[in-house]
């Protein structure tokens, strides 16, 4: 059952952002063409760097469109019209929180992975004269170079943690926002923002907690990633739990 | 053993009651009306039943367990609203039921679409609403379920419409399996009905046989609710 | 012929009501086939268990004979069938004769008037 979700939450994106990421690659290959040009017309620059400009807007766009189009997917199959059908399927919540999840999720891999590629594209080697050079992936082997186990592995937990607790923050807030039955959506918004001052006061609270235990600097540093660690898995689990018991006792379609 | 049985269902919508101390237990292979006024509770008992709802008081039993994924396989629910995505060919969402429920029974939709001339390489979003109805009543019929349960299938269509939906629903049937009708239309579905059930103000007020009504009061079904729910 | 129905007596009667009907003018043959109930049903647009109801009943009245194999086939007492065609006459006929006699017109009259109007 879960695969099968997967395969039509997946599919249900195609379409949007399938294009949008056409377009950001091609708008990478447009600024390499217009990069080859400035070799031959050094006046193509002006237009090279404006270019480029709206390139790193394109990127923020593509983002943004990406995350609008994980949430109006969750928020039309679960709690639209089309929840009907959903919630009648032989499917627990759970599976259906499973699905929308992991899709979230690989739709955001695919989205890192098309900037990276369109990035790569667009900041191939340009003509020095320039002075303009852009190595990618020497920049991250640079970072984890410097870096103890310990933090390695909690940076890249929390690395996996995010986009997970991203997209389940989302869909929690929907869910929450649901009870509500006027003001869905504005509640919707409501408990986001809730949510997210909620978590900056903890984190803060705990940070100046950690900052009155007057550690050194590098066992501090550990901690403090430890315990935004322990935080985002907390929330990770507890959201998650809680759109499925809220979808599955407090369910009230329209 | 009965298909379903409500015991003591009490259902809030804040402090409104929608459903009040509801009990009903319908026996297999019967087409049974659910009439009432607007605002009566049916649409909040079709909701518990098909999964949608959870009762504040009460159960809900669907051939001897509780509303859950497994009832969910045996109860073939068409729901008032068009629930499928508009952007969805017809064939996709064949496929759809037939990759959701073991139950569903792929020629049977395909014949019936044929029937009515939609062409399953039509998307959703194209077809008039009398389409679209006709599509998800199709689909909930090519199931082999062992409860169905259609909220207002009758509602807002042409009166030709009606009889192809009336007609759907005598020629899908099997004799194991019941068809619990919710609408306000009573004159345009009495002949079809082996058992109506009335409901007012979220309140069981009559479960009877039709013949038992025609028999013993001499009159319609409709002729009755008429009485019954006189304003 | 189209199916009558109406929604103050029981539908089960009234089918065998219009099946008797059919038998007596003849759609239905003696010894013809019934086609299944499922479909007598859809024809009808009444509920399968209504038409089944009917037809039991039918059996039980010796009008209809249900084989293993081969559905339902009419009777074919030809007299019977005979016999069920007059008595629906002579009670079609009580009726005609009561309602004239309460407008006030004798058997003579009676006679009379359908010598007349049967001429034109």
């Amino acid at each position: 059952m879960l695969k099968k979700l997967l395969k039509y939450d997946m599919k249900a994106n195609l379409f949007p952002l399938g294009l949008t990421y056409i377009i950001l690659l091609g708008y990478g290959v447009f600024n390499r063409l217009l990069a080859v040009l400035v070799k031959s017309d050094y006046r193509a620059a002006f237009s090279f760097v404006f270019s480029s400009v709206g390139f790193f807007f394109a990127v923020l766009a593509a983002v943004v469109i990406t995350i609008i189009f994980i949430i109006l997917r969750f928020y039309r199959n679960m709690m639209g019209n089309e929840g009907y059908l959903s919630h009648t399927l032989p499917v627990t919540p759970f599976q259906h929180m499973m699905s929308k999840t992991i899709s979230g999720v690989l739709w955001l891999f695919i989205m890192s992975a098309v900037i990276y590629l369109s990035v790569w594209i667009w900041g191939g080697s340009i003509p020095s004269k320039i002075g303009f050079y852009f190595d990618f992936t020497g920049l991250i082997r640079s970072i984890i170079a410097g870096m103890e186990p310990v933090r390695a592995v909690t940076e890249a937990v929390n690395l996996l943690v995010s986009p997970l607790l991203l997209v389940v923050t989302f869909y929690f807030s929907i869910c929450l926002g649901h009870l509500v039955p006027k003001m869905r959506v504005f509640g919707a918004i409501l408990f986001y923002i809730a949510i997210a001052l909620v978590k900056a006061a903890l984190t803060t609270t705990l940070g100046i907690m950690l900052i009155m235990m007057k550690l050194d600097y590098s066992t501090m540093t550990d901690v403090t990633l430890i315990m935004n660690l322990v935080v985002n898995v907390g929330c990770l689990i507890g959201f998650f739990w809680g759109s499925c018991l809220i979808m599955k006792h407090r369910l009230n379609l329209e | 053993m009965s298909i379903l049985e409500c015991q003591n269902v009490t259902k809030l919508y804040g402090s409104k009651p929608a459903l009040k101390n509801f009990s009903l237990t319908l026996e297999r292979g019967r087409i049974v009306g659910l009439l009432g006024p607007n605002g009566s509770g049916k649409t909040t008992l079709i909701k518990l039943i098909a999964g949608l709802l959870t009762p504040n008081q009460g159960t809900v039993t669907l051939s001897g367990m509780p509303v859950g994924v497994e009832t969910k396989s045996i109860v073939s629910y068409l729901p008032e609203v068009t629930y499928l995505n508009p952007s969805m060919k017809i064939k996709d969402t064949v496929k759809f039921f037939t990759e959701f429920y073991e139950d569903f029974d792929q020629e049977r939709a395909y014949s019936m679409l044929e029937h009515l001339r939609i062409n399953p390489a039509d998307t959703m979003k194209v077809l008039s609403k009398g389409t679209k109805e006709k599509v998800q009543l199709i689909l909930v019929m090519s199931r082999r379920a062992q409860l169905y349960v259609l909220d207002e299938p009758i509602g807002g269509v042409d009166p030709a419409a009606r009889d192809y939906i009336l007609n759907t629903i005598i020629s899908n049937y099997d004799e194991n399996a019941t068809i619990l009708i919710s609408t306000h239309l009573i004159y345009d579905i009495e002949k079809v009905l082996d058992e109506v059930v009335f409901i007012k103000y979220g309140e069981l007020m009559l479960h009877s046989t039709v013949d038992k009504i025609r028999n013993q009061m001499g009159k319609s079904v409709d002729g009755l609710f008429r009485e019954v729910f006189r304003c | 012929m189209p199916w009558e129905l109406n929604n103050d007596r029981p539908i089960y009667l009234q089918l065998m009501e219009q099946i008797k009907l059919r038998i007596i003018t003849g759609e239905y043959g003696p010894g013809d086939k019934l086609p299944a109930v499922r479909e007598l049903a859809m024809e009808a647009a009444v509920n399968p268990n209504t038409m089944q109801k009917a037809l039991a009943e039918l059996e039980r009245e010796g009008l209809v004979a249900a084989q293993r194999t081969s559905g339902r086939l009419i009777t074919d007492d030809i007299e019977r069938i005979r016999k069920m065609k007059r008595e629906m006459a002579s009670g079609e006929l009580e009726t005609f004769f009561r309602r004239m006699s309460r407008l006030g017109f004798t058997k003579d009259d009676i006679i009379d008037m359908i010598e007349k109007q049967g001429k034109e």
